[in-house]
């Protein structure tokens, strides 16, 4: 097994040198770089003996944008490998300093959603599951391909439609009131609950239904199995067949899915933060990503690369903890 | 023989029709159970049929299948058949609230030039309104100004609201000058130093007059005048020089001289200073300065008034670059007339030009007659308001400081809309409001904005309610006017049954060709990834070793390319080189197809890999199969089920990517249509979202349909090839 995970984790460290190459070549190609702001910036500074271009060619050179691609890749690496990710362009801050400011509220934000999502999905799964082609099933089915159908803008708009300007009950954007600062310190907490309220319904709307069907199939599987039939044979209420015999058996495949589901709770929910003003690392990403901000994009995809990675990485292992069978090839 | 065969054959014919006739009768007879050996019992269907038939008893299924194939309708079929086009704006005439005129009290004074005679500068011309200012703040009625070469003018005011600028007609006759060192006096050698004074620079109109000599020169250099005034002024020197010597001598600090005092002050020992302490008026030419007058002008210097009277007659005290001189008034030439009035006419097509409006003005403060190209008119004047009459005493304006214009600034309002314009305004004021109507009658527009005339050629005139609204230091008069507007946000009807976007495009047209695009990005991507993905995972799972190694690493990497970030960055990088929408259509097919093989890839090779070691794999490659044949033709078949699954699912998410991508303005352009861009440009606001739910609501279930069909067809595809799944 350590050998297996050793060897799986050179295989990512591999991976994502080449994905971090892919990704830098696509920003290195922005022609309208914060570089030659900055460069402008400089030479318009009092003091500034050089002119833009002067700074350009001094810039281009720190950054290594003056060795080609391959070049200024090797560069960013070397600098990325004595754990300096530099000071992001767009925020003018240390990337790692802006990173800590805003992921917090990026995890707090998944990781409710992540509880609501999977407590819900796996009650209505079971239920559909217990009711086969019952209309409850259908419902569930339907209302989980629904959710899965949704665009998230649509689905957020929809929302802020319903409850923040037909009946007001929540801001459209951001994530504190106007009287923010007046509040004592739990005071403070709630409002930035209040605002995380449909952020919050979006994602576990958006994320429910995959997790739902999911239940359903595996609770399925389970109820046709031999041991269910023998359970009702020898007597068993239905109740207990359900939460002792059958339940127990579903929520293997089902940790096993959530736990490769747990990284991504880290990676913040570009669209919905984005769309709900919510400052988590989505959204700084977003922006720093559409105005090309290399540093932190850089950073952010390397981030988002690693938790992919490490969720493929813990797939496998839970599932070779889970079933042995794996184990063996 | 054969009549033994021919009976045998014609029993067996019987029998065989016989057991028809049986079993006719037993397939009739519905109420009779099949025998266990019955053909009938075996329905042999096909796969293809099987799958089919197991897909349509699905009822989720089918209701997807119909909502695609109304999709397919809705945006493939119907857009030959609606008369509109995705880019094509509507129009309409509306009437819509324009500035019609506006109306200001006109503050600044405007100047109109009197002839030719006198060329006044312009550096005059622009400061005669600093000029008047000047003159109303110290309640003067008249003021000098110099120009930047030394001319005079003065300043008049006719009335309130009329001032004339003249150039004046100055000659010089004396100098002043006050009391300065005229010479230095060595007691030792008894000699005269005399200080040779700045040459006093004239003004041109007064070069004519002699140079101004200096009274210690006059007896020396003295002009060419007649013998007995040079022979008089050597004794006006001598005479001072002796009351000098003589001043020194006695160790005293005046002396006086020629009617002059000077004083004397010792710089160093013998060396003597004399100033001269009486200010002299000089006189230049034939002018002799009467006694008293030198005082009289250096009072009115000292006041800093420029106008002397001497005796009854006037003169005028210039200064030029310090030095002040004592010059007779001439005539005065009038040069401009600047006046706050405004010239409204009574026939509008009449303009009145420059030369006209200079002399009814400067005719405002004489008896009010005056002529112009030939013809006499006559003012009638009051102050503030006045009217123009021509010779047979019609009255063709009125004056007055009000500027009633159209908005355009042209001046064609007729004079009754100016006096019933001027009538709101004051009444306004009075109550202190900054809002107002009045009803006039102004010339109807049609539908189609043009102006309506009658038969008779006469403009057809309506009532019209007027607003009147101050804008900072302007009233703005607006009025509803037909017009030509773009049909925007226009709400559902009968042309437009969705209505038309913020660009006038109508809605229900721009759904349909959004759909198509949004259908036929899923559609090409789907296809590219499929392709790229069985290519690539058929070779992986059936070369093996190196090749395997090498292509699962390839798509370990492109599994873990993030797709969002990559395609923001790619629409940000498409924004900035300002990619044609078309060009940037197909970029982004491509990039999606790049970024989605890696799963459809590992799918293909898992196949593959279990598929290689059924015995049918070992039978094809005993025969020597080309491993192409192999791969494409038998291999590829069996793993066809669960990719036609998995590119019906995928689809849909496509389809949701792209609209993402365009909501957040980075996928599709305008002008082309999608479903994610139309949302986009209606939910900017909060107003915006709540006032257009018409247009964003629809789109967005349409996108959601869409989805959910390809979701419900792909579920019931995955049932009807995999009946193990659903028990």
């Amino acid at each position: 097994m350590g050998e297996f995970i050793l060897k799986r984790l050179l295989l990512c460290v591999l991976i994502l040198f080449f994905v971090m190459f892919i990704v830098y070549a696509l920003m290195f190609s922005l022609p309208t770089s914060y570089v030659d702001t900055m460069a402008r910036e400089l030479a318009t500074k009092p003091g500034s003996l050089k002119s833009a271009q002067e700074w350009l060619d001094e810039l281009n050179a720190a950054y290594g944008f003056d060795r080609g691609i391959v070049g200024g890749y090797f560069t960013w690496l070397s600098t990325v490998l004595t754990g300096d990710f530099g000071d992001s362009w767009y925020y003018t801050l240390p990337v790692v300093e802006k990173f800590n400011d805003v992921i917090w509220f990026s995890v707090a934000m998944s990781l409710a959603a992540f509880v609501f999502e999977t407590v819900i999905a796996v009650y209505l799964g079971v239920t559909a599951a217990r009711k086969q082609y019952s209309m409850t099933d259908y419902t569930v089915t339907v209302v989980a391909l629904l959710c899965i159908s949704m665009p998230t803008f649509f689905l957020a708009t929809l929302l802020k439609l319903i409850f923040s300007i037909k009946l007001g009950w929540f801001d459209l954007v951001g994530m504190q009131s106007r009287d923010y600062m007046l509040l004592s310190d739990f005071g403070k907490f709630l409002d930035l609950c209040h605002h995380m309220v449909l952020p919050v319904i979006t994602l576990t709307m958006v994320g429910i239904g995959g997790l739902m069907r999911y239940t359903r199939t595996n609770m399925l599987e389970v109820l046709n199995s031999d041991y269910i039939r023998t359970a009702r044979a020898k007597g068993l209420s239905e109740k207990v067949v359900i939460n002792r015999h059958a339940f127990r058996n579903t929520l293997i495949p089902l940790i096993t899915v959530t736990g490769t589901t747990l990284p991504a709770l880290f990676s913040g929910a570009l669209i919905t933060e984005t769309l709900f003003g919510i400052r988590g690392i989505g959204y700084t990403s977003y922006y720093a990503m559409i105005n090309g901000d290399i540093p932190f994009t850089m950073f952010y995809l390397a981030f988002i690369s690693i938790l992919t990675l490490l969720a493929n990485l813990l797939a496998d292992v839970l599932y070779a903890v889970v079933d042995p069978r794996v184990r063996v090839h | 023989m054969s009549k033994n065969n021919g009976r045998r054959a014609d029993s067996l014919n019987e029998a065989l029709k016989r057991r028809e006739a049986a079993q006719e009768q037993h397939v009739h007879n519905e109420g009779e159970p099949l025998a266990l050996d019955d053909s009938e019992r075996v329905k042999v269907l096909s796969p293809g049929r099987l799958v089919a038939k197991r897909f349509f008893r699905n009822k989720l299924a089918i209701v997807g299948l119909a909502i695609l194939i109304f999709m397919f309708v809705f945006t493939f079929l119907f857009p030959l058949f609606y008369p509109y086009s995705q880019t094509q704006i509507f129009y309409k005439y509306g009437t819509m609230n324009t500035n019609y005129a506006s109306a200001t009290e006109r503050t600044d004074f405007v100047s109109y030039a009197l002839g030719e005679a006198v060329n006044v500068p312009s550096t005059v011309k622009n400061s005669i309104n600093s000029y008047i200012i000047q003159m109303q703040d110290g309640g003067l009625d008249e003021l000098q100004v110099t120009d930047a070469e030394g001319t005079m003018y003065t300043v008049n005011r006719l009335a309130d609201t009329i001032y004339t600028l003249s150039a004046d007609d100055l000659t010089g006759v004396a100098v002043y000058s006050a009391s300065s060192v005229v010479a230095e006096y060595d007691s030792i050698h008894e000699s005269f130093v005399y200080t040779v004074e700045e040459e006093t620079i004239v003004p041109d109109d007064l070069d004519d007059e002699p140079e101004p000599a200096d009274e210690a020169e006059e007896a020396g250099e003295g002009e060419a005048e007649a013998e007995d005034e040079s022979a008089q002024a050597a004794a006006e020197q001598a005479a001072f020089e002796a009351a000098a010597a003589e001043a020194v001598a006695a160790g005293q600090d005046s002396f006086t001289s020629g009617g002059m005092s000077y004083s004397v002050n010792m710089v160093i020992k013998n060396r003597y200073e004399i100033t001269r302490e009486s200010s002299a008026l000089i006189g230049l030419g034939d002018f002799e300065p009467e006694a008293g007058m030198a005082a009289a002008v250096e009072a009115a210097i000292a006041a800093g008034s420029a106008n002397i009277s001497w005796e009854g007659t006037p003169y005028r005290i210039a200064e030029n670059n310090g030095t002040y001189f004592l010059c007779t008034i001439g005539e005065p030439t009038e040069a401009l007339v600047a006046s706050t009035l405004v010239f409204n006419s009574y026939d509008t097509s009449v303009q009145f030009d420059d030369g006209f409006k200079a002399e009814a003005l400067l005719s405002a403060g004489s008896d009010g007659r005056f002529e112009h190209d030939g013809q006499s008119y006559s003012l009638d004047f009051d102050g503030e308001t006045g009217a123009i009459f021509d010779a047979s005493h019609n009255e063709i304006a009125s004056l007055s400081t009000f500027v009633v214009r159209r908005y355009s600034g042209q001046d064609t309002l007729s004079i009754d809309f100016k006096d019933a314009t001027q009538e709101v305004i004051e009444a306004m004021e009075e109550a202190g409001e900054t809002k107002g109507s009045f009803v006039f009658p102004i010339q109807q527009t049609d539908d189609e904005s043009n102006p309506v005339y009658d038969e008779e050629g006469n403009p057809v005139l309506v009532d019209t309610e007027i607003t009147v609204e101050r804008k900072t230091n302007e009233y703005v008069l607006s009025c509803d006017q037909t017009t030509y507007l773009i049909d925007i946000y226009a709400g559902p009807s009968a042309e437009h049954w969705f209505g038309t976007d913020g660009d006038g495009m109508d809605i229900l047209a721009r759904m349909m060709y959004g759909g198509r695009i949004s259908l036929m990005i899923g559609f090409v991507v789907v296809i590219l990834e499929t392709i790229i993905g069985v290519i690539m995972g058929g070779m992986a799972g059936f070369f093996g070793r190196w090749v395997d190694t090498l292509i699962m690493r390839l798509v370990d990497i492109f599994y873990c390319i993030p797709t969002y970030p990559i395609l923001i960055i790619m629409g940000a990088l498409f924004d900035a080189l300002k990619m044609d929408p078309y060009v940037r259509l197909v970029w982004m097919m491509v990039a999606l197809g790049v970024l989605g093989w890696a799963g459809i890839a590992r799918l293909v090779r898992g196949q593959i890999l279990s598929l290689r070691e059924q015995e049918f794999m070992i039978a094809q490659e005993a025969t020597g199969m080309r491993s192409s044949r192999r791969i494409f033709r038998h291999l590829v078949p069996n793993v066809m089920p669960q990719l036609i699954v998995n590119a019906t699912m995928s689809l849909g998410s496509i389809i949701i990517t792209e609209a993402t991508l365009s909501f957040l303005g980075l996928g599709v352009k305008h002008p082309l249509a999608t479903w994610g861009n139309m949302i986009n440009s209606v939910t900017g606001s909060s107003e915006s979202m709540l006032k257009y739910t018409y247009i964003w609501v629809p789109v967005g279930l349409l996108i959601c349909l869409t989805v959910v069909a390809f979701n419900f067809v792909g579920d019931g595809l995955r049932d009807a090839f995999d009946p193990k799944m659903k028990q």
